[in-house]
């Protein structure tokens, strides 16, 4: 076990930047990620600093816990140390990407995460979606990137929402419920500054400039998500969103066979589980209320959600 | 035109509006409308020119001769030929 601390399980801020940094340089950093285990290796100081900051709350995992990946985000062996410093993200020891400018190494990590969830755990069912729950019950929100998924997930976690996913509705097949995985949530561009506005008490990491998907900021998502990131939800809404500038509010019901295409579509694996993903995006859709949710301001999109919730009769 | 054994393994989700159609043998999904559906089922008591599924449904509806086209008919028979769910040895 990864042993407890008050009652409760060592968390990656218990251990100080300076044990972190010798652990991240050594054996690794072994972190629970909602159901999955994650071994993190890094030789770069600011992995450290970052990971205490932004990956404080999350549980260590047992000490003698598989891990489902090993990753590692290093600077390579050869001159390039020295010359327009890079790193290599790597996943058991192989670089499946070209190499980052080193200050980008942090979102690089983060992606490389992603992408290993997205890769290789086909024993669930993985929508490109946010999802978040209220009262045991979830609200899922698949989106191509773009259509303000993020934002609006940043918005209602910092408003009486718990985070299962920023990215993964991560669909369990013996019981259709979702389960959490509470990543960081990389906000892009303009949504930093406007997250930051809507609630300046959230945790936002720093700002990474010209990456290759603009500027990146984490948020940090509320400590209780990270807590009971063991806890599953039912889905109970989805929600198609889309930010248009300067649009008015609109929430609207859509066909369950729209829903399905969208769902289907907007899925990392369907194809992978074929009928086993048919019968579960089937049982979701056939359960959740639909909406197209067209939004330009916040907190009308999540009064809107609010109230959707509260007054649910479907 | 006649069902193939594919079509007899199809797993079908019906909406309001249409139907989500899971094939095994392709492992592929298809969103079929009603016509569609209505075809797969006039072929299961056996074989029918286009004009007898055209009749069939027409009287299982109760509608009018003129309220579903031919040419709509043809189209969907045609995908389903293409999909391997019916086999039509007739097609034009």
């Amino acid at each position: 076990m990864a042993g407890s601390r008050l009652g409760r399980p060592i968390r990656v801020a218990d251990l100080g930047v300076g044990t972190l940094a010798n652990r991240l340089a050594g054996e690794g950093l072994q972190i629970r990620l909602g159901p999955f285990n994650i071994r993190v290796q890094s030789d770069l100081g600011s992995i450290a600093k970052l990971a205490d900051s932004l990956y404080g709350p999350y549980p260590l995992a047992a000490a003698d816990a598989i891990a489902d990946f090993h990753v590692e985000i290093s600077r390579p062996k050869n001159l390039r140390r020295w010359l327009r410093p890079q790193c290599h993200f790597y996943l058991d020891g192989r670089s499946p990407f070209a190499p980052y400018p080193v200050e980008h190494a942090f979102p690089a990590l983060e992606w490389g995460i992603n992408w290993c969830v997205a890769t290789r755990a086909h024993h669930l069912l993985m929508l490109h979606a946010a999802v978040v729950e209220r009262g045991g019950l979830a609200m899922l929100f698949p989106a191509w990137p773009g259509h303000g998924k993020s934002t609006l997930c940043a918005a209602l976690i910092h408003s009486g929402w718990r985070l299962l996913s920023d990215e993964f509705g991560l669909v369990r097949p013996c019981d259709g419920m979702l389960l959490p995985i509470p990543r960081l949530i990389p906000l892009k561009n303009e949504s930093i500054a406007v997250i930051g506005r809507f609630r300046p008490e959230a945790v936002i990491g720093p700002c990474f400039f010209g990456t290759r998907k603009g500027t990146v900021a984490h948020v940090r998502p509320p400590t209780e998500s990270v807590s009971r990131s063991q806890e599953p939800a039912r889905p109970r809404w989805l929600i198609f969103p889309r930010w248009v500038a300067d649009a008015p509010l609109s929430l609207s019901p859509i066909s369950k066979s729209d829903a399905f295409l969208m769902v289907a579509s907007n899925s990392f694996n369907y194809e992978v589980l074929d009928e086993t993903a048919f019968r579960l995006v089937s049982e979701m859709v056939g359960r959740c209320a639909c909406r197209s949710l067209v939004y330009s301001d916040l907190d009308e999109a999540v009064s809107a959600l609010d109230a959707l919730a509260r007054f649910d009769d479907e | 035109m006649r069902l193939t054994a594919a079509a007899g393994e199809l797993i079908w989700v019906q909406w309001d509006d249409a139907y989500d159609v899971y094939q095994p043998s392709s492992t592929e999904t298809h969103v079929f409308n009603e016509t569609t559906a209505l075809i797969l089922d006039a072929l299961k008591d056996g074989p029918l020119s286009l004009e007898g599924v055209r009749e069939w449904i027409v009287k299982t509806l109760d509608a009018e001769q003129d309220g579903l086209a031919l040419e709509d008919l043809e189209s969907a028979a045609a995908r389903l030929d293409e999909l391997g769910l019916i086999e039509w040895p007739d097609r034009a």
